[in-house]
């Protein structure tokens, strides 16, 4: 064998030594993975840690905080791990987070895009005994009669609500006083009310608009509100609905539709009282002293960002129910929403237990809620609370709620919900006639209906 | 017989076949192979990966269900993928032609020598570094109807634009604020590729009677071609490629007036859950780019390119 000049490093030196070196690099990794799981599972001995996430909303968030640090005194050895996500990216992380395996233990969720997760089989159905109750009727005893109705899928309760959501009409008084109304009496019930009241609020100056009567919300980029389900309130009020009996085909371009969007279309380019290019809500209702919207549709949650931002216009708020057709045949508002608590189908038996545990804990304190968050959880306990029977806004919200149906459910809510978002678009941004943008959002759903 | 000291003709020595050739090759194979493995691992894998999923209904939540070309026949006719395609082709060709025309010619200031000359350079960079997302937030306002830009232009326009709430002029103003976000940047390319064309070409067209658009035509621009080519795929590429600003100012509004290939694959794949139908979009919009890159190449090939 040659000699090999010395400070050269031979062949077989090279490999061995690269080998022994990727082979160190992939020992050090796979200890590594062993350790983080093992921190992961059993931080300290016999601990169990549970992860629970939510979307950010920091009244509720607040709370929430409260209450876990309650339920982990009540619970040696339990520890909560409580993450708070951004929306709209939320619903995609946790989405993608269940679907791979790595969700959280239970979490908090907009009930509009569960439906895939239930059909799935990735969320449990809801465990009455590990919440202290006898049965699923002594559970369904604690919450306002058919608003349960939300959160159940092939006859299967598979979730409790946090919150119920729908919308009524805020009303800044001190702008109804200035243009010589009576708040109290003058408020609109219909919407022709809407037109004819918007005209009198509705302050123009040297061609700028100073105050809008009235907004609605057209489904901008900046929108936050889901005025898809006002307008279906509306067609609802009609006789109209989304969908067939089988959810087969989509009803939506039906002369109940036709008539709501025209409502949207007129108030813009007939009337010219909305505008489209301005932001509404949150902004304008609370901009400078007085808020430049006098009328606007948002839910209770709300009021708190209000009193918050605006003490001016939050002592001079009063609300009023969802405004009706005068010949409507069913008397309802905006389409009813909710997030609630589900609990991981993968998650162990005992995680599983601790988390309704926990979300009893949580949803055990609706006045608590309602006076802090301005969240609705529908529980009979909330109607006998002072804090209910005070609130001059709630009510109401809770009037509507008890005669709305929720959004309907489907695997394709989503995809649904954003074809009536262009149609309001289509018909309150580039005029395109209400009949003709509802075809094309009938014939974009019934092809999502169909699916690929 | 007297021995010369001539080796025997016949070696019985085993032959190695490690040959100082293969030894080389070896080591480079070594070399290079983490630089392979990373590639194929985070690159190759995941396009086979995508090329399969596109062939697959898949909710991410069930099994993947084999379809087979179903979703490329559903892109065949679907109409919003068609109209996100023109938009997207639109956004295309309406940035990088402004951002070729006047990032060279700024370019061409900037050779030249001027008073504050760095601090001009410096404020046409600086769009560039902020993120796409401010950009967008920040010219969302000037774009209100009471903003910023419909105020300066009110002694001059009668009535108010509708900058991002027209179907006609949205795509227009996405693609405005997109030029001056990205032309500084481009700048710099180009500023970059003149610095590199030898100053005596033009003293010596200068002596022999050419003009400054002679010597533009003559030097700078068949002189400027690799820099140009780099410029033109980058730019088209990314302009194919946008999402942040159409995601942030209109999410694809008024209607899909503004929706473009990228924002129409993320809401198939994260807000419906259609992740087949996203990967077969995604597929599409690799085989567009890769066509236009190869169009590029076989355009601007600057093999030919001397000084001589």
């Amino acid at each position: 064998m040659e000699a090999h000049p010395p400070g050269k490093v031979n062949r077989r030196t090279f490999l061995a030594g690269t080998a022994a070196a990727a082979g160190g690099l992939l020992a050090a990794g796979v200890v590594e993975q062993a350790e983080a799981a093992g921190r992961l599972t059993s931080p300290v001995r016999d601990q169990v840690e549970l992860t629970f996430w939510s979307h950010q909303f920091t009244p509720r968030e607040t709370l929430d905080k409260i209450h876990i640090k309650e339920f982990e005194r009540q619970n040696p050895g339990v520890k909560v791990n409580y993450t708070t996500y951004s929306e709209p990216g939320y619903e995609t992380k946790l989405q993608t987070a269940m679907a791979s395996g790595t969700g959280p233990d239970l979490f908090n969720l907009y009930t509009g895009v569960a439906d895939p997760l239930v059909q799935g089989k990735t969320v449990a159905p809801v465990d009455p005994q590990a919440m202290g109750y006898a049965s699923l009727a002594a559970l369904k005893k604690q919450y306002l009669p058919g608003f349960l109705d939300g959160f159940t899928w092939n006859n299967t309760l598979y979730a409790l609500p946090t919150e119920v959501s729908n919308y009524a009409l805020y009303i800044n008084k001190l702008h109804f006083i200035e243009a010589g109304l009576n708040p109290a009496k003058d408020y609109p019930r219909t919407w022709d009310d809407i037109v004819a009241l918007s005209k009198k609020l509705l302050i123009v100056k040297n061609g700028k608009v100073l105050r809008r009567g009235f907004e609605f919300e057209y489904a901008t980029a900046n929108d936050w509100t889901g005025t898809e389900w006002d307008l279906a309130g509306m067609a609802y009020q009609l006789g109209g609905t989304v969908f067939n009996h089988d959810q087969t085909a989509s009803l939506v371009n039906s002369p109940a539709w036709v008539r709501s969007l025209k409502v949207y279309y007129d108030f813009v380019h007939t009337y010219k009282l909305g505008y489209p290019a301005m932001p509404v809500c949150s902004v304008d209702f609370t901009n400078g002293k007085q808020g430049n919207v006098s009328m606007l549709l948002s839910g209770y949650w709300y009021a708190p960002s209000v009193r918050d931002t605006n003490k001016t216009v939050y002592k001079n708020l009063m609300t009023v129910q969802f405004p009706r057709f005068k010949d409507a045949k069913h008397s309802n508002g905006a389409l009813m929403y909710a997030y609630a608590h589900f609990v991981n189908a993968s998650s162990s038996a005992t995680k599983q237990r601790l988390a309704w545990k926990l979300i009893e804990t949580l949803d055990s304190h609706p006045a608590e809620y309602l006076a802090g968050a301005g969240l609705l959880q529908p529980r009979t306990s909330l109607l006998s609370s002072a804090t209910y029977r005070n609130d001059p806004l709630i009510k109401p919200f809770l009037e509507d709620a008890r005669t709305t149906p929720y959004r309907p459910s489907s695997t394709h809510l989503s995809e649904v919900q954003d074809a009536i978002r262009r149609a309001i678009q289509r018909s309150t941004q580039t005029a395109v006639p209400p009949q003709q943008s509802l075809d094309m959002a009938k014939a974009d759903i019934d092809k999502i209906l169909k699916g690929v | 017989m007297q021995t010369t000291g001539v080796i025997p003709t016949t070696d019985r020595r085993p032959r190695s076949r490690w040959t100082p050739n293969r030894r080389r090759n070896l080591f480079g194979l070594l070399f290079v192979a983490p630089a392979v493995i990373f590639f194929g691992v985070f690159n190759l894998y995941p396009m086979a990966r995508a090329f399969y999923v596109s062939l697959t209904s898949y909710d991410l939540l069930t099994p993947p269900r084999f379809i087979g070309l179903e979703n490329y026949a559903y892109l065949l006719q679907d109409d919003r993928f068609r109209i996100a395609l023109t938009n997207t082709f639109l956004f295309m060709i309406g940035t990088t032609v402004p951002l070729w025309v006047f990032s060279l010619g700024i370019a061409l200031v900037m050779a030249r020598q001027f008073r504050f000359k760095e601090l001009y350079r410096t404020l046409y960079f600086m769009p560039v570094i902020l993120s796409g997302v401010v950009v967008a937030i920040v010219w969302s306002l000037l774009y209100q109807e009471n903003g910023l830009i419909n105020t300066a232009l009110s002694p001059f326009v009668k009535g108010t634009l509708f900058w991002l709430t027209s179907d006609q002029l949205a795509p227009w103003s996405i693609i405005i604020m997109a030029v001056w976000q990205g032309l500084g940047f481009y700048m710099v390319i180009f500023l970059a590729g003149l610095q590199n064309i030898p100053a005596d070409l033009y003293a010596a067209a200068s002596i022999d009677g050419a003009n400054a658009w002679g010597r533009f035509r003559y030097i700078t621009l068949p002189l400027i071609r690799p820099t140009a080519l780099f410029v033109t795929v980058i730019s088209l590429i990314g302009g194919f490629q946008t999402f942040t600003y159409q995601y942030v100012m209109t999410q694809g509004g008024p209607g899909d007036a503004t929706n473009v290939i990228a924002l129409l694959i993320y809401s198939a794949a994260f807000s419906y859950l259609k992740i087949g139908l996203a990967s077969a979009m995604s597929m599409v919009m690799f085989a567009i780019i890769m066509i236009l890159t190869l169009i590029q190449f076989r355009v601007l090939r600057t093999d030919n390119l001397s000084y001589v």
